[in-house]
């Protein structure tokens, strides 16, 4: 990599120091900012974002989108949180089927992943273009968990659920781990694997990635059920975290995940950009988010604050790209 | 090396942008800073409870700030542990779920910080310092009776329901149902979500008119739906012919009841127990401890004959 | 063929000891499940019908005599909210706990209308016959208290029950056998709104009534 190369891989790294010094240095947030309680309450903050964003830059990585991702983590979290909670009665055989943390955590991730797959096959074997897949997907998992909760959030799940979204490990909560550890796990993936390189390789170009004998199609289906299956672990973080799981959870994370991935350098047209990009596009957010709040800037200032920085950083990423060329 | 600039240029007008915002603020020496915390900015009603809890603190001596949940726990909880870490001295809470704000609380708690809700409850006895909330149940209870009486004991009638996932919705509507349901002769023959939102009201109410023209009455569970209804019915000429019952106690509505033209709503005392919450947090700071833990506040109902007495939120003085 | 197969039993093996230990779920019979969640939850009829027969009926003997009552109401009405009635949070609306001994005066579809001072010719309390609402049983005695309840629409369901079982069980029958110049011995419940129409007549919601 030349010099170049790594300069713009570094852009949100600067950006993000960039923050942090100023938030350390004035006097309004000197004293707040910088101190463990708040570093871990802006990770604790992102650790959501994040699962959801490392699935999302997959996807935007094969140059597609995924708006549904915020309906499949309410769905992901409610489907768990129900069947650990109320169990499954099966009136034909006169059972109720009891599941335990482990159960309810595989079953949420694999309604994830399975509409995920959804995602990938109405793209794939249908050719809508991703946008409306998942734009319709929003609604439908949304649907279903509305119907699966009847409207009312499920709460009072109890410690050993909410341990992987509440409870600590050396003093590091469980949600940051899970969350660090899948963005290690999925950039260690995108780069060294024959799959995740072909990620990248059918985002730079469909047409050559499939002369040079890709199988295009379920390279794509890979890379939505696996985003679906990150949405049902954000899903199960949050539920564990607050406790309840409501079937309007998650409006709107499609947009702070795609900002996420944008801002960490993604290119939205595909074949550029890395998960550790996206780590550093949610810090961004994180700790924009917070500083904007131990400032007590008003929240309608705050919308439009974060408008801007996404702005910003897209501008940016094209001003310097196209003086490349 | 042209990049550096640019990237330097950009990481300052972020930070610079924000200085605009924080340069209006007053700098005496530190006051003690409240949270008022809010379900969301998106409905005028929370609008008016939020700035009359802040306008009250900052009367009493304390620096307020808005924090808006937008309907959503997550960022509820973002923002309780954010007040915890920047040194917030009491909470005034309005909180999104019944169950779900209970462990928000409890965190708060924990950190030594009281937790004052406002208007709606959480279903924990144990954690908040204390809870001002409305009557909503006893208000529709009121509402029904009325109800009953001004519609008569025949007839076919429409709900329009708030947020499905919200308390406040079903405790409307029980108190509603458990008058008018006990009337054979009324019947219900539409029930919808308009999501406390008053375009969806006036979209979902026009529905229903279409598929129910011997239409004599709807429940709104809000006012902002009323409204909503209201303005279907004027379009549809039948403004005369149905009758519009709503929730709250906005403006729009009390004015309307004046005119006759709204059968009747139930005043919600935003704007009291917001400077409630606001005086407990005071003297909790100061050195109170023994509050009550539910304070029910109770719901007014406002038809034409007493409409004269309320206004602007609240009891006109 | 047994070679290849290997690995395959081996990794079925060791899944299926992994479940043994971190099973993913059990199976209960439903009717045992059903109950287990029925007796968890708050029974707010069973609730009523207890507290009625343990709690508020031994209570009758504390209300506050009308004959005490309604000359304070008629005095001085600040006075005798202050003295004798129970509000509930915040609200300008108050209840009485009271009792005592009338003679008929009216029966009409919706109340029986009493007097209670000797002579009067004016309705002093009102009993309400027909469908039974809001809170005066619940609130007036003052041995509920809405913060034992995290939930209010318990709370609230108690007040429906309650005023159910005083039309199950005080109200049937009492039109008939309440004609004009009957004496009746009432305990009961009267909510104030407006004061410019709940105090005179009070409307009692009666836990006890008996025609005399």
């Amino acid at each position: 990599m030349n010099s170049k190369e790594m300069l713009k891989r570094l852009q949100p790294l600067i950006a993000l120091a960039a923050m942090v010094i100023a938030l350390s240095v004035i006097p309004e947030t000197h004293s707040t900012f910088l101190t463990f309680s708040n570093v871990r309450n802006i990770l604790l903050q992102i650790s959501v974002n994040l699962s959801l964003s490392i699935g999302m830059t997959l996807v935007i990585l094969t140059g597609g989108i995924d708006l549904s991702v915020g309906a499949i983590l309410a769905f992901g979290g409610a489907f768990a949180a129900g069947l650990f909670k109320n169990g499954l009665s099966l009136s034909l055989f006169g059972v109720q089927v009891q599941f335990t943390v482990l159960g309810a955590v595989i079953a949420g991730i694999l309604a994830g992943a399975t509409l995920g797959l959804h995602n990938g096959l109405v793209i794939t074997r249908l050719r809508l273009p991703p946008f409306v897949a998942t734009l319709a997907m929003l609604c439908i998992a949304r649907c279903f968990a509305m119907l699966w909760t009847n409207g009312h959030p499920v709460s009072a799940l109890g410690e050993h659920f909410d341990f992987m979204g509440a409870g600590s490990f050396i003093g590091i909560p469980m949600a940051v781990w899970i969350s660090v550890a899948l963005a290690i796990l999925f950039q260690i993936f995108s780069k060294r694997t024959p799959l995740g390189r072909y990620i990248y390789a059918v985002g730079g170009s469909e047409k050559a990635a499939k002369f040079a004998g890709l199988n295009v199609n379920n390279i794509k289906l890979w890379v939505y059920t696996l985003a679906g299956a990150l949405a049902g672990v954000a899903g199960l973080i949050q539920t564990a975290r607050l406790d309840t799981a409501e079937p309007n959870a998650g409006l709107g994370y499609e947009l702070d995940s795609i900002a996420a991935v944008v801002i960490g350098g993604t290119s939205l047209s595909g074949g550029r950009g890395s998960i550790f990009g996206t780590i550093l596009g949610c810090l961004i957010i994180g700790v924009l988010n917070n500083g904007l709040v131990l400032l007590g800037v008003s929240p309608f200032w705050q919308l439009g604050i974060k408008g801007y920085v996404i702005i910003a950083a897209v501008a940016i990423d094209n001003l310097s790209s196209r003086k490349k060329e | 090396m042209k990049n550096y600039l640019t990237k330097l240029a950009f990481a300052l007008a972020t930070a610079l942008m924000v200085f605009p915002a924080f340069t209006t603020r007053a700098d005496d020496a530190p006051k003690t800073k409240v949270a008022v915390v809010i379900s969301t900015l998106n409905n005028p009603w929370f609008v008016v409870l939020a700035e009359t809890a802040k306008a009250r603190a900052e009367e009493l001596g304390y620096d307020a700030t808005i924090f808006d949940s937008q309907n959503d726990t997550a960022k509820e909880a973002a923002h309780f542990e954010n007040l915890i870490a920047g040194g917030y001295k009491a909470v005034l809470f309005n909180p999104t779920d019944a169950n779900g704000s209970v462990a928000n609380v409890l965190k708060a708690k924990a950190a030594g910080v009281p937790v004052f809700c406002i208007d709606r409850e959480i279903n924990a006895t144990n954690a908040a310092t204390s809870q001002m909330l409305s009557d909503s149940y006893s208000g529709c209870v009121a509402l029904g009776q009325y109800f009953v009486k001004t519609v008569g004991t025949e007839g076919e009638y429409a709900e329009l329901l708030g947020i499905v996932g919200d308390n406040n919705t079903w405790n409307r509507s029980k108190g509603f149902h458990s008058v008018v349901d006990r009337y054979p002769g009324l019947k219900m023959v539409a029930q919808q979500s308009a999501d406390f939102d008053r375009a969806k009201g006036l979209e979902v109410f026009e529905a229903i008119l279409q598929k129910n023209p011997n239409l004599k009455a709807v429940f709104c569970g809000n006012d902002a739906m009323a409204m909503g209804a209201y303005q279907a019915l004027v379009a549809a000429g039948k403004d005369k012919q149905v009758k519009v019952f709503g929730f709250d106690g906005a403006d729009d509505v009390v004015k309307l009841i004046a005119e006759g033209k709204i059968a009747a709503t139930g005043m919600q005392f935003p704007k009291l127990m917001a400077q409630k919450a606001a005086e407990y947090a005071d003297e909790y700071i100061k050195g109170k401890r023994d509050f009550q833990q539910k304070i029910p506040v109770k719901v007014d109902l406002v038809t034409p004959a007493n409409v004269g007495k309320y206004g602007d939120f609240g009891k006109k003085q | 063929m047994m070679r290849r197969a290997i690995p395959f039993i081996v990794l079925i093996g060791l899944a299926g000891g992994i479940l043994w230990f971190f099973p993913l779920f059990s199976v209960v019979p439903l009717k045992r499940a059903q109950e287990e969640k029925a007796a968890a939850t708050f029974n707010p009829q069973k609730f009523a019908e207890t507290f009625w027969t343990d709690k508020l009926l031994p209570y009758l003997d504390k209300a506050v005599p009308a004959e005490t009552l309604l000359p304070a109401i008629q005095h001085d009405p600040a006075d005798a909210k202050k003295r004798f009635a129970r509000s509930l949070g915040m609200s300008d609306s108050y209840t009485y706990f009271l009792s005592g001994t009338g003679r008929v005066i009216a029966v009409s579809d919706d109340e029986i209308s009493l007097a209670i001072t000797a002579g009067s010719t004016n309705a002093e309390v009102s009993l309400p016959m027909g469908m039974l609402f809001g809170n005066a049983i619940r609130d007036g005695t003052g041995l509920l208290d809405v913060n034992a309840y995290p939930n209010s629409q318990d709370f609230n369901n108690i007040a429906n029950e309650l005023n159910h079982l005083v039309e199950t069980r005080v109200l049937p029958g009492l039109k008939e056998r309440a004609t004009v110049g009957a004496t009746i011995h009432f305990a009961g419940c009267a909510e104030v709104d407006d004061e410019s129409t709940d105090l005179k007549p009070l409307h009692v919601v009666p836990i006890q009534a008996e025609v005399k």
